[in-house]
């Protein structure tokens, strides 16, 4: 036989490469040529050997790259990119909706959010009616509290008005007292009791402007503790939504990097096989 | 599709992800570092010999894929640019390496222990003990360092990363022949390195 296999031939054999007409010869070559079958056999040994050293273990250091980069690109205008991108995020936060089963519905008793099975709301701490029994009891209490106030103001006003007209009468009795003494201008009686008027025309309204104001503080604070209970609960709402898209995020993400080392598991898998299959 | 295979829908979703990072999706990309940072880890690792050097060559080996990825044209010929890039950052690292400790390029860098290199002159070789899978790799991995750059890089592309000859030829665009020969003498030179292993572990013949 001329034919004398080179070392490309002996490589293809090994990874068995090598073409079936090709294989024969070579064969036939190694009956006829026991050096050089021993050399092949040698080479065979070495091969098994190598997959001894396997695979170093190393935890890649994550992410990779922090920031989004800015560059041309090969492939034209980018614009298109950021409704796409708004769209498919829609898309994703859809399906990662239909997955986790969410659910958003908007009742009597307002809006409900819910993922996978709905679960009845418990009672509510405080109900609707509760709230409005609260706010009627608030404002009960501030209203007997101006009345308190009225009274107390009242009572005063009367105490007021009585010791205006004991000094009244007082005067008139000095007055008619000095009559004999002198005569006394009507015009200054007028303005006497003129004067009288405007002083209790000025405590009623006085009365009735203090009233009205304190009454209006009481219902801003009742209004304004209510809007910060209304906040609260909305804060609340808000941060059961948002713990609970974390952590469809964190799962969807879990499960994202699952299937990554999946991919590359099957990838050096399979491509391992394939090749020595080849 | 139905028929397809696990293989096909990896490299699908791979092919996928390249495309993706081609137009700067940096969460693509990073993902596409987590298909393939291990396997470049131990390219890396078995081509230097060192743990933190072939740290040092995936991370400059993704940096310039991140950076390059943009020319890369066929999306199919991805495994045999990377590993291109790879040859490419461990040569440099390797000549850094050089410049600092004066190291050659084909000296041993491997250290684990090194006393496997004269184990044949040990006095305290004792050949019915046997080897442990550990030491078993350590003297292997000994071997692969004592190659020649252009056949470590072949053997480690062939036996370890799986790669075909038309990929190995690509990365190093060489002929798919000069990547037969030098996987030859490289195995032929291991066959010479570690042939007390083979004796010692009463290999039979296949």
């Amino acid at each position: 036989m001329s034919w004398i296999p080179n070392e490309t031939e002996i490589v293809d054999y090994l990874y068995g490469e090598l073409a079936p007409d090709k294989l024969k010869d070579f064969e036939e070559y190694m009956q006829q040529n026991p050096d050089f079958e021993r050399e092949v056999q040698t080479l065979k040994q070495t091969q098994k050997l190598l997959p001894s050293l396997a695979d170093e273990q190393v935890v890649q250091p994550k992410p990779f790259i922090l920031e989004s980069r800015k560059r041309s690109t090969l492939h034209g205008s980018r614009k298109w990119l950021l409704p796409l991108s708004i769209a498919a995020s829609l898309a994703a936060i859809m399906l990662a909706g239909y997955f986790a089963q969410f659910s958003m519905t908007i009742g009597e008793d307002g809006l409900r959010v819910a993922f996978y099975n709905e679960q009845p709301i418990p009672e509510a701490a405080i109900t609707k009616d509760e709230v409005q029994a609260l706010i009627d009891s608030s404002v009960r209490q501030v209203s007997d509290q101006w009345q308190n106030q009225a009274s107390q103001l009242q009572v005063s006003f009367a105490s007021q008005l009585a010791h205006n007209k004991r000094l009244t009468e007082t005067e008139i009795k000095r007055v008619a007292a000095m009559k004999p003494q002198a005569e006394i201008d009507e015009d200054q009686i007028l303005n006497f009791i003129a004067q009288l008027k405007d002083e209790n025309k000025k405590m009623i309204q006085n009365f009735y402007r203090e009233s009205a104001e304190d009454q209006q503080a009481k219902i801003r604070h009742v209004l304004v503790e209510y809007n910060e209970y209304l906040d609260k609960q909305r804060q609340e709402d808000l941060q059961f939504i948002q713990s609970n898209m974390l952590a469809l995020r964190s799962t969807s993400e879990l499960k994202q990097e699952e299937t990554d080392k999946i991919l590359a598991s099957i990838i050096t898998t399979v491509n391992n096989q394939n090749s020595f299959g080849e | 599709m139905a028929n397809d295979t696990l293989l096909d829908i990896a490299m699908n979703h791979a092919d996928r992800l390249i495309l993706k990072a081609q137009s700067g999706d940096d969460g693509a990309f990073n993902r596409l570092v987590s298909l393939w940072y291990k396997r470049m880890y131990n390219y890396s690792f078995k081509y230097a010999g060192s743990h933190d050097l072939a740290m040092d060559i995936t991370q400059n080996t993704f940096i310039a894929v991140h950076q390059k990825i943009g020319q890369l044209r066929d999306v199919a010929s991805f495994k045999s640019w990377l590993y291109r890039i790879a040859i490419n950052c461990s040569h440099e690292e390797i000549r850094k390496q050089k410049r600092t400790s004066g190291v050659s390029l084909n000296d041993t860098i491997y250290h684990k222990d090194d006393e496997h290199l004269d184990i044949a002159d040990d006095l305290r070789y004792q050949p019915d003990a046997g080897l442990q899978r550990q030491e078993l790799a350590d003297q292997i991995m000994l071997a692969l360092q004592s190659l020649s750059e252009e056949q470590r890089i072949v053997v480690i592309m062939k036996e370890y990363e799986a790669l075909k000859f038309r990929e190995i030829a690509e990365a190093l665009e060489i002929s798919e022949n000069t990547a037969k020969s030098r996987l030859y003498y490289g195995l032929k030179h291991l066959r010479s390195k570690l042939a007390k292993v083979i004796y010692e572990n009463k290999m039979e013949v296949l």
